[in-house]
C-alpha cells in the first residue's frame, strides 16, 4: 500500500513537470495548428480596472497613448473600482482619450464588467495598470484575431529578470519558472489553445465575453477557457509584450496563493472543464492546470511515505534522503532570499511592495 | 561550486513557494478570505 501511494505520488510530480512537456513536445510537432496571423490595425478597446493607482493609472494612460497604433482605433476604458481622489484626478486630466468608468467598490470582475459594457469595438483589450506594454503589443495581440479560428490571444510577460534587469530576492526562481510556464504556453497554444491568458495583456472577440461572477479571481482564466469551451481557440503571441518586474517572495508569494485559490475556484464556477466531452483541451487543462493543484499534495505524500518506508529499502532511503537535502537547499534558499532583502531595504532599492502587490504576474 | 549552490537553493526555495501556494491557496478559498480586488 505504501509503495503504491510512493509510485502514485511520485508519478503525479514526474508527469507535471516531465511526463506533460514531453507530451507536448512531440504533440506539436506530430499535429501541430498553425495560426492564420494577418497584420492589420483592426479598432480595439482596451480596458483596465484600477482602484487606488494614480500613479501607475497616469504611467499606463502615457504608455497606451504612446503605442504605434493609430490613437482612432483605440479606445481606452478605465473602470475605477470605488472612489479614490487620486486615480479621480488622473481620469479628468485625461479625459480627452479616456473613457472612464465609476463603480461602487464590488471587485475587479465586476470593473472587468462594467468596462466590457462600456467598450465600443468587437475586440477587447484586457490590461492591469501596471504593466508596460512594448510599442507593437496590439499588433501582436490583434494578428491572430484575423484568423476566424482565433478567439482570444494571451500576450507574453516578460519578468525583468528575463532581461536583465531584475534585482528581486526570488527573481532568479521566478524567472525560470516563468520561462518553463511560457514555454508550456507556448506549446499548448502551437497544438490548439493556451490554458488561459495572462492578466496583464489579452485579447478577446467581445462576441465571447461571458459577464463574470462578481467574486471571479482570475478573470484571465475564466474568460478565455469559456472562449475555449465556445469552441474558439486561445493562442499566446509572443510578439505582444508586456513588461513587469518580479516581487519580493513575500509578495510573489501572495500573488501565488491568490492564483492557486482562483485555479480551484475556477472549478467550482466552469465544472464543465473536467468534463471530457465538454472541453476541448481536457488533456491540456488535467496535465497543467488540475496537475499543478495535485502536486503539493503529491510531494507531501512522496516525503511522508519514503520516510516511513526508509528502514525497508536502499531505494527508499536514498528517495527519502534526496527530499530532506531538496527541502533542506530550500531553507537555505529561503534564507538567502531574505538576507537579499534585508540588504536591499538597508541599501534603500526596496520596491513599492504595496504597489506590487496589486495585480497579476503568473495566472 | 558555493554560487552554484547559492543557485540551485533559489530554485528550490522558488519550488516549494510555489508549489505550496496552491495548499494555502485552497485554504484561503475555504476560508473565503478576500483574495480578489
Amino acid at each position: 500500500m505504501m509503495a503504491a501511494i510512493f509510485w502514485a505520488s511520485a508519478s503525479v510530480v514526474l508527469y507535471v513537470y516531465f511526463g506533460y512537456p514531453i507530451v507536448l513536445m512531440v504533440w506539436s510537432r506530430l499535429r501541430p495548428r498553425p495560426v492564420h496571423a494577418h497584420p492589420d490595425e483592426p479598432p480595439v478597446s482596451v480596458v483596465i480596472a484600477v482602484r487606488d493607482e494614480a500613479e501607475a493609472l497616469e504611467r499606463k494612460i502615457a504608455n497606451l497613448r504612446s503605442l504605434d497604433y493609430p490613437t482612432e482605433h483605440l479606445q481606452i476604458v478605465v473602470v475605477s473600482d470605488g472612489h479614490h481622489p487620486g486615480t479621480a484626478a488622473v481620469l479628468r486630466r485625461n479625459v480627452s482619450v479616456v473613457d472612464a468608468i465609476y463603480v461602487r467598490r464590488g471587485g475587479k470582475a465586476q470593473a472587468l464588467n462594467a468596462g466590457v459594457e462600456a467598450a465600443r469595438h468587437d475586440i477587447i483589450v484586457f490590461a492591469d495598470v501596471r504593466q508596460r506594454f512594448d510599442r507593437r503589443a496590439l499588433h501582436g495581440l490583434v494578428a491572430p484575431l484575423a484568423d476566424p479560428t482565433v478567439g482570444g490571444v494571451s500576450g507574453e510577460l516578460m519578468l525583468d529578470v528575463e532581461t536583465g534587469e531584475g534585482s528581486a530576492d526570488i527573481g532568479e526562481g521566478m524567472g525560470g519558472y516563468w520561462r518553463y510556464e511560457k514555454w508550456l504556453r507556448r506549446q499548448e497554444s502551437a497544438i490548439g489553445s493556451t490554458m488561459g491568458a495572462t492578466g496583464a495583456i489579452y485579447a478577446l472577440r467581445r462576441s465571447l465575453w461571458v459577464p463574470l461572477p462578481v467574486d471571479t479571481i482570475l478573470d484571465d482564466v475564466l474568460a478565455p477557457m469559456r472562449a475555449v469551451l465556445a469552441a474558439s481557440r486561445v493562442v499566446f503571441s509572443s510578439e505582444a509584450l508586456a513588461f513587469d518586474p518580479v516581487a519580493p517572495s513575500g509578495v510573489e508569494l501572495r500573488r501565488k496563493i491568490r492564483t492557486l485559490a482562483g485555479n480551484y475556484q475556477i472549478l467550482r464556477l466552469e465544472p464543465r472543464l473536467l468534463n471530457p466531452f465538454r472541453n476541448p483541451v481536457w488533456i491540456q487543462y488535467m496535465s497543467h492546470k488540475v496537475g499543478r493543484l495535485l502536486v503539493p499534495y503529491a510531494l507531501m505524500a512522496l516525503l511522508i511515505v519514503s520516510g516511513l518506508l526508509a528502514a525497508t529499502s536502499p531505494f527508499y532511503a536514498l528517495a527519502f534522503a534526496g527530499q530532506v537535502l531538496f527541502y533542506g537547499l530550500a531553507a537555505y534558499g529561503a534564507w538567502l532570499s531574505r538576507r537579499d532583502r534585508l540588504l536591499a531595504e538597508d541599501a534603500g532599492h526596496e520596491p513599492a511592495v504595496n504597489a506590487l502587490i496589486k495585480g497579476t504576474t503568473t495566472s | 561550486m558555493i554560487h552554484t549552490v547559492d543557485r540551485v537553493a533559489r530554485v528550490a526555495f522558488a519550488f516549494v513557494l510555489l508549489n505550496y501556494a496552491a495548499v494555502a491557496g485552497l485554504f484561503a478559498l475555504s476560508l473565503k478570505r478576500q483574495l480578489w480586488r
